[in-house]
């Protein structure tokens, strides 16, 4: 027994007994240690210098501006967009349902464009964050008007000349009669039709120069044509637009500043040979009779030629001084619905549809959850992370360490 | 003729920067714990030479805070145990040729040396025959006693196997041993008596198999 007692004691000597010769593992260990010392130390003396501080703001900067600053360039780049344009088409679809041409009908300008250059093009395919999509006719089709219409009236958010704050320097000295259509779609077409006369101002001239209301219930459509203030143009577009939701939008102007023009020219020219005219009857007493009916006549005729021009005259100051709106307002199409089946094995499927409907949205719902648990908390997550990885070799190094 | 410097002294030393200290600590330690490393890792001498070179690492890293609140050998001992418990729980490597395994070996040579010794202990007799089959056969036997030794050790549970290969480690004390495990004395020597009860009953059992 004592035998056997010794001679598992020696066994259990001998199996904690190194029997080699020494590794020198100490050597090792050093080189290792100072590897790691070299390394942590890199990074201090890295952290040190003295352009690291430098450095690091640089970069914190540019990291800043790389997020932010797209968003800057992209509203910056609206508010320098100005010009002149022939005619648009505005659609209020919000860009998915516009309907996009192509490159060669999209107009495009330049930034630096003066305000009374007529060939510049306009470019809107970029600008995402615009209330509306801007389709502008082509510059090789014939213009709806002159050159000096400006476009961006219609422009609701970027447009400084929506918001009053800069006066067209075009359309100041040109005599531009303004036409516009709006085609809403509203559940509550009467209501929506009410309101759109009630926006007028009566004391500027403004009023209804036609309306109609026809159908019933959904097929109910209004017709309103209003002549407003031209200056009031924007306003009231924007007020028509709160009226329901805008299914298209056009607006064209016809600058009429040469028919203007000539038509004062006319003007003066039959009032200088009225003139003439009159001395020249005046003046011959003794004239036969005959020659002073053909004086007469002629002179008539000249006044006629000038109360035509004078009413011509009158008649497109009416057009430039009021803007003539169209709006058309009609509900909103609803979808056919389809006839339903009726049954049991109807119900049954439907039911059963439905359930599994049901279920997959709960799936999808926790899915949903757990990735907005796992993504929103990541942050926490990794904290709680190192955390516990802190802990556990601060528990490590308490057990190593007396 | 000058005292031996204490292994506080020397660590001390090393904190300020000489290595001559931290050399004279290996001569003194690296062998011993080496031994206890591959005792506690079932005989692997590589998983032992890693757990000790690690345990060097940790001496080399927190040397100036060693505040003498405890003995050196307790320190230095109480990590390697620790840097072995961590190897222990990592997965298992590819074993690279340095243990001790009985299916090296030609099973019919070993169960046939064993046979002899145990017939040539029984018998008494030392003929020059017996001797010269012991000299050639003993290195095998003893790899596969070690191997047994192991398997049973490995059996124990982790504490009674510390308890009892710290205790037959050369050169450590009861109390030493104690203090380094963390446990009471009595706790050490009640877990050693079962530990070698256990280990008497498991060899027992292999033997008569």
């Amino acid at each position: 027994m004592t035998d056997t007692h010794d001679n598992l004691e020696s066994r259990l000597r001998d199996a904690t007994t190194w029997s080699g010769p020494s590794p020198q593992l100490w050597k090792r260990a050093l080189a290792v240690q100072a590897k790691s010392s070299s390394a942590a130390s890199g990074v201090i003396a890295f952290a040190r210098r003295r352009w690291f501080p430098l450095v690091s703001l640089a970069s914190a900067a540019c990291l800043a501006i790389a997020i932010v600053g797209p968003q800057a360039i992209r509203t910056g780049s609206s508010d320098e967009l100005r010009g002149i344009g022939q005619s648009s088409y505005i659609y209020a679809a919000d860009g998915k349902d516009f309907p996009r041409s192509g490159a060669d009908r999209v107009l495009r300008i330049s930034p630096t464009l003066s305000p009374t250059d007529t060939t510049g093009q306009y470019d809107f395919t970029n600008e995402k964050h615009l209330s509306y999509s801007y389709q502008n006719q082509s510059p090789t089709e014939t213009p709806l008007a002159t050159q000096s219409e400006p476009v961006f009236p219609l422009m609701a958010d970027a447009n400084p000349y929506v918001k009053g704050q800069i006066a067209s320097p075009v359309a100041n000295n040109r005599h531009i009669i303004h036409k516009a259509t709006l085609e809403l779609t509203t559940p509550d077409v009467r209501a929506a039709f009410l309101k759109a006369g009630l926006l007028l101002n009566e004391a500027l001239g403004e009023h209804v120069q036609d309306s109609s209301l026809t159908g019933v219930g959904d097929n109910m459509t209004g017709a309103l044509t209003l002549r407003v203030d031209a200056s009031r143009l924007s306003k009231i577009l924007n007020d028509l637009r709160e009226l329901g939701t805008v299914v298209s939008e056009r607006q064209e102007g016809q600058d009429v500043t040469g028919q203007v023009v000539d038509l004062e020219a006319r003007l003066r020219n039959e009032r200088r040979v009225e003139q003439e005219l009159l001395e020249l009857f005046d003046q011959r007493k003794d004239t036969p009779l005959k020659e002073i009916l053909d004086l007469r006549q002629k002179l008539s005729e000249v006044r006629s030629g000038i109360e035509q021009m004078v009413a011509q005259r009158e008649q497109l100051s009416r057009l430039v001084s009021l803007a003539t709106v169209l709006v058309i307002i009609r509900t909103g199409e609803k979808p056919i619905e389809e006839p339903k089946a009726e049954g049991l094995w109807h119900y049954f499927s439907e039911s059963i549809q439905h359930a599994w409907q049901r279920g997959l949205r709960g799936l999808a719902d926790t899915i949903a959850a757990l990735l907005a648990i796992l993504v929103g908390g990541l942050i926490w997550w990794i904290l709680l992370a190192i955390a516990l990885l802190l802990l556990r070799r601060y528990v490590r190094n308490r057990t190593t360490r007396p | 003729m000058s005292q031996p410097a204490t292994d506080e002294t020397l660590i001390a030393e090393f904190a300020t920067g000489r290595r001559a200290a931290l050399e004279e600590l290996a001569r003194r330690y690296e062998r011993p714990l080496l031994g206890l490393a591959q005792g506690l890792l079932n005989g692997d001498a590589t998983l032992a030479q890693d757990a000790v070179q690690e345990t060097w690492v940790r001496l080399i890293r927190f040397a100036g805070q060693f505040n003498g609140r405890s003995r050196f050998k307790t320190w230095i001992y109480r990590i390697a145990i620790n840097q072995c418990r961590t190897l222990q729980s990592s997965p298992p490597r590819e074993a690279l040729g340095n243990t001790h395994n009985a299916s090296d070996f030609d099973k019919e040579t070993i169960a046939q040396a064993i046979a002899t010794r145990n017939h040539a202990s029984e018998s008494g007799s030392a003929s020059q025959n017996t001797t010269r089959t012991k000299s050639i056969f003993d290195p095998i036997v003893a790899r596969e006693e070690s191997a047994e030794l192991h398997a049973a050790l490995d059996r124990l549970g982790m504490d009674q196997r510390n308890v009892l290969l710290l205790c037959y480690h050369a050169g450590m004390t009861h109390p030493e041993a104690a203090d380094i495990l963390d446990i009471p004395l009595g706790t050490l020597k009640s877990r050693l008596s079962t530990a070698l009860a256990e280990l008497r009953r498991m060899l027992a059992k292999e033997d008569r198999s």
